[in-house]
């Protein structure tokens, strides 16, 4: 049985999600500010990628959640669960891989897309993120044409 | 110790924080980022012997160049965190840093000088090269996702072994352990376990490791008796199968190592590869 609040906490996820598609459909740089797309969990030690990655995220109406350590992200997407998951995989306190194994063996997170953002050499992340069940990889430095475009196609296959 | 551009400042004048600061700073665009936080530097200075006073960090006033540490025991230095902060580079801050650690090692009485080049660090492997270090052997980082593992055979004999029965058994090592797996570091690091196993055909073998709340590391694997794959195989298909949850990092492998074939079957993945040098002081 569905009660009033369920049925407007679907619609809500309804309307989200179709929203989320159609804003990766077409250029979602033309939406208008604070209409919040997509909750983004950003694990990420230095400071300037953060701030890159949140400035080019949130111009495309991500809202951008950051942690440095990886104890705070894990903590974090437990308690305030986001939509997408971003690693560095070189963290200060664990490194990138143990968090993402954690992540994909904890019940309530595995489902959630979860991206590596790495300066590995191509070759070495692509074989990292295949063994540790990342959903895919974007190399660093990233490309702020199109990082946002990348996400959106990462939310839109899962 | 002053040179034209720079001077330099033991390591043991700056906190903990500010070390771990610098050393960030080196490594924002390194090979392999490694970043640290003030607990995990702490626990690198006590686990691997970093002496602070013959360490030293790189200034030009107020400006930081760059770190280098040095690891001593008995009678060997080990050099480590060395890097420069990328503006700064190709000012000979890198060269000063090298050339006063060799000259702490000297004052200390060591014998040689032992440092870990990452594989294609062309500049760092020429640096040490043009300082009289030479290539020793290739060693490998591995990783190991959690994964479920192929049980032993039920007729094999185990038995895990802490404390001080580790020691004891690391203690009649007879491979050549690099700085960061030699009995030192691994008795500084603590949380150690150790399997045992009898295989059917008289096989003989045990395996340390380290294991903290999400990953297993720090792997020495000894084979006593009988064929060393099937000796290998049999501890890490047991290691596997009692901790399968478990992340798995082992640093420094020689790539010659007998039971490397193993870790290759066991899914172990090559993250990363290092050339080991080592300069004769005397």
């Amino acid at each position: 049985m569905t009660n009033g609040f369920g049925i407007f906490a679907e619609s809500i996820f309804i309307l989200k999600v179709n929203y989320a598609i159609l804003c990766t459909i077409i250029n979602s740089s033309y939406l208008p500010r604070g209409i919040i797309i997509n909750k983004v969990l950003l694990v990420e030690d230095n400071p300037q990628n953060a701030l890159l990655i949140r400035r080019v995220l949130e111009a495309r109406n991500y809202e951008v959640v950051h942690t440095v350590e990886g104890e705070t992200g894990l903590n974090t997407a437990i308690s305030d669960p986001p939509d997408i998951i971003l690693v560095d995989l070189g963290l200060p306190d664990m490194d990138g891989q143990t968090l993402v194994s954690i992540i994909k063996h904890t019940p309530e997170l595995k489902d959630i897309p979860l991206i590596a953002v790495t300066a590995w050499p191509e070759d070495t992340a692509r074989q990292m993120v295949q063994a540790y069940g990342c959903d895919g990889f974007i190399s660093k430095p990233i490309n702020t044409r199109t990082f946002a475009d990348q996400i959106g196609q990462f939310l839109t296959q899962s | 110790m002053t040179f034209a551009h720079f001077d330099l400042i033991p390591a043991q004048t700056f906190s903990i924080e500010e070390l771990t600061d610098i050393y960030n700073q080196t490594r924002l665009d390194y090979i392999v980022p490694m970043p640290m936080n003030p607990n995990k530097m702490l626990e690198y200075i006590n686990t691997y012997d970093i002496d602070l006073a013959a360490s030293a960090v790189a200034v030009d006033g107020n400006e930081i160049l760059g770190l280098a540490m040095l690891g001593v025991r008995e009678n060997q230095a080990w050099i480590s965190r060395l890097g420069v902060v990328r503006v700064n580079r190709r000012n000979g801050a890198g060269t000063g840093m090298v050339d006063h650690l060799i000259d702490q090692a000297k004052q200390l009485g060591l014998e040689s000088i032992v440092i870990e080049v990452i594989k294609d660090n062309v500049p760092a492997f020429s640096l040490f090269t043009k300082k009289g270090f030479h290539k020793t052997r290739d060693l490998l980082v591995l990783r190991r996702p959690p994964s479920p593992s192929p049980r032993p055979p039920a007729n094999f004999e185990f038995k895990l072994h802490r404390d001080e029965t580790v020691l004891e058994l690391l203690r009649q090592r007879t491979s050549i352990p690099s700085w960061l797996d030699a009995y030192e570091s691994l008795m500084n690091t603590g949380n150690l376990a150790a399997l045992w196993v009898q295989t059917d055909g008289g096989g003989q073998g045990w395996l340390a490791y380290q294991k903290t709340a999400f990953q297993l590391g720090r792997l020495v694997i000894q084979t006593e008796a009988g064929d060393p794959l099937k000796v290998s195989q049999a501890l890490l298909c047991q290691l596997h199968t009692i901790h399968p949850r478990h992340d798995t990092k082992t640093e420094n492998l020689p790539a010659d190592d007998p039971h490397w074939p193993t870790f290759e079957a066991m899914n172990y993945l090559i993250s990363f590869e290092r050339d080991e040098m080592v300069l004769q002081l005397s």
